[in-house]
């Protein structure tokens, strides 16, 4: 399958010789507005072949094959990559990280209806970017708590440092869209730091209900 | 000094209960000087409430629909243990259907299934219900300025994600020989002599006649071993019993471990 951009073939996996792989840590070469670069890896995979010699007697060999691969551990990332989830995803969060940038620069300027349009117009990117959480949980995850945040501002605009911290968390979103559950917390954790709320508010009010769990012994004991 | 222990409750509501409620519960162990958490209410925590999280959430994860979810909790709603009742379910419908307002039209005709309100829906909820189960493991132990009382037979086992589900391990103590608190217990009999009647004069409850059935052989017959399954039934004496004389329960359960704390000389505060 070839690789866009790149020149490079994406060979399916094997248990082998990788020479190249896509990945997002440790970049050398990057893929520009992908959030991918092209990284040397490990060698490895190579692939059992039957020989027969002039006897006619048959003996197996490794062939080390040179076609760059992808390790199993990479494949899940890029099974998504280029898809149109993906090619969205990028997009919009430009959008929005774009968006929640002129903001900041509104709220500098004192204007504030301009920053709040700016704000809006951010906010109605996250329904479609919550479709594309194909991507994965981490990604569906951070859209999630980024529309629960502006749920929970209930038409209020943010703060500076509300909107600061939500740009912060767009662009590592677009930087990274496959982050992983637990990166996605880390983003989480920033937005709750700066007192917004992260879930959905009938999850709140459900979950806080002194009818619910763990508000009486029948249910903790 | 000021100094409390931190009851289950409390610990739930700190950590599992996002909102006002967890702001509440926060204020309220900051506002000593010493807050206390004993491994007792992690060990509650764990085996209830955080059980039931995970319950909903693997429901929301396996079904991938909120609406047979929301069948899943009202059928819960009618059985006797009712984790959660009609009303909360109702809070729930009521923002459901204020969504459905939104249209999601143009977004199913280009993402399908995924773009539906019951999968968005369904979706929001567990991402939620992961991050609020994850957050609150890793929180439990930094929550309070100390964690005491660790149990020698109870094995914090790490809470994971496999396939998609949450893995919450072990929630209950696996004793050698016998509950690791009984030797604490049993070197105050008069104590749990107290205790026991305390309990007897609280409102006819199962929980109750199960607590001092407990403490009533510990007392009566001190050379039995205690089991994990009857340190469970013991639930409010043991914070009464071992929470320090200089310190106050805090707890949101004032009316069932109030009188046991006040005949040991010990007071209860809610959040």
């Amino acid at each position: 399958m070839p690789l866009t951009g790149t020149g490079s073939v994406v060979v399916p996996i094997d248990t082998g010789v990788a020479r190249f792989h896509l990945s997002q840590a440790g970049a050398h070469t990057p893929l520009p507005g992908t959030g991918f670069s092209k990284k040397e890896d490990l060698v490895g995979p190579s692939r059992e072949v039957m020989v027969l010699d002039a006897n006619g007697v048959v003996s197996f060999a490794h062939k080390v094959s040179n076609a760059p691969r992808l390790s199993q551990s990479d494949l899940y990332p890029v099974r998504h990559a280029f898809s149109p989830e993906h090619v969205t995803a990028l997009r919009l969060l430009g959008l929005a990280v774009k968006r929640t940038e002129r903001a900041l620069r509104a709220m500098n300027d004192a204007d504030e209806i301009a920053a709040d349009i700016e704000v809006q117009k951010a906010q109605v990117l996250l329904p479609e970017l919550f479709c594309c959480r194909s991507l994965g949980d981490g990604f569906g995850g951070v859209v999630n708590g980024l529309l629960s945040a502006f749920e929970s501002l209930e038409g209020s605009p943010p703060n500076v440092l509300q909107l600061r911290t939500l740009n912060g968390v767009l662009s590592v979103l677009r930087d990274k869209p496959f982050l992983s559950s637990e990166e996605a917390d880390e983003q989480l954790e920033q937005l709750e730091a700066v007192d917004l709320c992260l879930h959905p508010p009938e999850l709140v009010k459900f979950l806080s209900s002194d009818e619910n769990i763990g508000s009486s012994d029948e249910n903790v004991r | 000094m000021t100094k409390t222990y931190v009851e289950t409750t409390v610990l739930t509501d700190a950590l599992l209960k996002p909102g006002p409620r967890a702001t509440a519960a926060r204020s309220a162990i900051n506002s000593f000087d010493e807050s206390q958490l004993p491994v007792y209410s992690i060990k509650e925590m764990k085996a209830g409430p955080l059980h039931h999280y995970v319950w909903l959430h693997g429901k929301l994860a396996t079904t991938g629909s909120w609406v047979q979810t929301l069948g899943q909790l009202r059928r819960m709603a009618m059985t006797p243990k009712r984790y959660w009742v009609s009303t909360a379910v109702e809070a729930l419908e009521a923002g459901a259907h204020m969504g459905r307002k939104v249209t999601l039209r143009d977004l199913v005709k280009k993402y399908g299934g995924a773009a539906t309100d019951d999968a968005v829906r369904c979706d929001r909820y567990r991402l939620s219900l992961r991050y609020i189960i994850m957050s609150a493991w890793r929180r439990r132990r930094s929550l309070t300025s100390l964690v005491v009382d660790e149990l020698g037979c109870y094995a914090e086992a790490n809470v994971t994600e496999e396939r998609g589900l949450i893995e919450l391990g072990e929630t209950k103590c696996d004793p050698k020989n016998e509950c690791s608190l009984a030797a604490d217990l049993r070197k105050n009999p008069e104590i749990l002599k107290t205790l026991k009647n305390a309990v007897e004069a609280q409102p006819a409850k199962p929980e109750n006649a199960r607590r001092a059935k407990v403490l009533k052989e510990l007392v009566r017959l001190p050379k039995e071993k205690l089991t994990a399954q009857q340190c469970c039934h013991l639930g409010d004496a043991v914070f009464a019993f071992f929470c320090p004389l200089d310190a106050v329960i805090l707890t949101t359960n004032a009316k069932d471990i109030g009188p046991l704390a006040a005949v040991l000389g010990k007071k209860v505060q809610g959040p």
